[in-house]
C-alpha cells in the first residue's frame, strides 16, 4: 500500500478501508455500517456530479459522514447496550481460545510430564520436574507460535485480516484481554487454593518438596502464560495500527 | 449556524416530519433538512442514524432493506401510526417555544394549534 496520493484512486479499495475501521467500532451492528456505506455512496455520487474529482468527493463525502470517534460516541449514546453486547462477544471469544489453548498446552505438559518421570529419578527432585514440565512445554509452544508468526507474517496477516473484518479488529485486541482475565482469575483461585492446601499438608511428609512444585505450578505456569498472551496482544495491535490507512 | 445541541434536539421532530411526507432514507432526509433550512441546519451526517434507530426501537418509524435504483442496498425508513400521533405531540410542544419566544419578541405568530 503505497502514498494514496500518488497511486490512483480507487473508490472500492477507499470504500473497503473505511468500512474495515467503522467495523472496528463496539456500538455499531453490522447492519449500522452497511447502511452508512449507502450513505457515503450516495454522497459520494452527488459531490462527483457538483465536479469533484472521486478522490475529493469520497474524502469530503467521509468527513461529513463524520469521524470514527464521533459515529462511535453517537451510537453508543443512542444504544449502550449494543456497546457491551459486542464486548461480551469478544471477551467470550477470548475465553474460549484461552480455554482451547490450556487445553492443548496442558496435554502436551501430561505427555512431557510422563515422560519425564520415566527418565528422571522421581524422588526429591519435584521441582526439576515441575520446571522441566510445566514451563520448557509453554515456552517451546510459544516460541513455535511467534516464530510461525514471522515466517509465515503475510498469509497469516490475510487469515488474521478476514477474522478481523468478521468480528472487527479491536476484537483482537479484545480477545487477548479477555484472556488475560481468564487467566488472572484462574491464577488467583491456583495460588489461594495452593496457599490453604499448603497449610494442611506443611507439618505431613513431603511439605518441601510439595511447595516447590506448587512454587512452580502457581508462579511459573501464569507467568509463562501471561507473558505469551500479552505478546500476542502486544503483536496484534502493532499489526492493527500498521494495517489502518494514511489519513489524508 | 444553528448551535449543536439545537440541531439535536430538533432532529426528532424533523425527521418524523419528514417521513410523514412519505418514506426516505438516510442520506435523503439530511438532503431535504438542508435544503429547507437553507443550509443553516448543518448535520454531522453520521448522527442522524442513531436518532433513525432510535426511533425505530420506539415504534414511531419503521424500517425495510430495499435495493435502490442503482441496484444497491439500503434501508428506507417509513412513519408508523404510533409515529403519527408522536409528530402530533412534538408539533404542539414545537410550536408552544415558538410561539412563546413570538410573543416575547414581538413577533406575530399563528394561534397554537396544528
Amino acid at each position: 500500500m503505497g502514498n494514496p496520493n500518488e497511486t490512483k484512486f480507487d473508490l472500492e479499495i477507499a470504500i473497503r478501508q473505511w468500512r474495515d475501521q467503522i467495523s472496528q467500532l463496539d456500538s455499531l451492528v453490522p447492519d449500522a455500517a452497511t447502511e452508512l456505506e449507502s450513505h457515503l455512496r450516495d454522497s459520494f455520487n452527488e459531490l462527483c456530479k457538483l465536479g469533484l474529482t472521486n478522490r475529493e468527493a469520497f474524502q469530503l463525502a467521509r468527513q461529513r459522514l463524520g469521524d470514527e470517534n464521533a459515529i462511535e460516541s453517537e451510537f453508543s449514546k443512542a444504544k449502550p447496550s449494543v456497546k457491551w453486547l459486542n464486548r461480551m462477544k469478544w471477551m467470550l471469544t477470548g475465553w474460549l481460545a484461552i480455554a482451547a489453548f490450556t487445553h492443548i498446552s496442558q496435554n502436551l505438559i501430561f505427555f512431557i510430564q510422563s515422560i519425564a518421570t520415566l527418565v528422571l529419578p522421581s524422588e526429591g527432585s519435584n521441582l526439576g520436574i515441575g520446571i522441566v514440565s510445566f514451563s520448557l512445554p509453554l515456552l517451546t509452544l510459544w516460541a513455535a507460535i511467534f516464530v510461525g508468526f514471522r515466517r509465515h507474517r503475510n498469509a497469516l496477516c490475510s487469515v488474521l485480516d478476514s477474522v478481523a473484518r468478521t468480528i472487527g479488529r479491536s476484537s483482537l485486541f479484545g480477545i487477548c484481554a479477555g484472556g488475560i482475565a481468564v487467566i488472572a482469575v484462574g491464577a488467583g483461585l491456583q495460588i489461594l487454593s495452593t496457599l490453604i492446601y499448603n497449610s494442611n499438608t506443611t507439618s505431613s511428609t513431603g511439605g518441601t518438596a510439595l511447595i516447590n512444585y506448587n512454587m512452580v505450578y502457581t508462579v511459573l505456569w501464569p507467568l509463562v502464560h501471561y507473558g505469551g498472551v500479552i505478546a500476542l496482544a502486544y503483536w496484534f495491535h502493532s499489526q492493527s495500527t500498521q494495517i489502518k490507512p494514511t489519513r489524508a | 449556524m444553528i448551535a449543536k445541541d439545537l440541531v439535536a434536539a430538533s432532529s426528532r421532530p424533523l425527521v418524523l416530519s419528514i417521513l410523514s411526507e412519505g418514506e426516505s432514507y438516510g442520506y435523503a432526509i439530511i438532503q431535504r433538512v438542508r435544503d429547507l433550512s437553507e443550509e443553516e441546519i448543518e448535520w454531522t451526517e453520521g448522527m442522524l442514524y442513531p436518532v433513525l434507530h432510535r426511533l425505530e426501537r420506539e415504534g414511531l418509524i419503521e424500517a425495510e432493506w430495499k435495493i435502490s435504483e442503482a441496484g444497491r442496498k439500503r434501508k428506507y425508513y417509513s412513519l408508523s401510526r404510533q409515529g403519527t400521533g408522536a409528530l402530533k405531540q412534538e408539533k404542539q410542544n414545537w410550536l408552544t417555544v415558538h410561539n412563546t419566544l413570538g410573543k416575547l419578541w414581538g413577533i406575530q405568530t399563528k394561534p397554537n394549534s396544528i
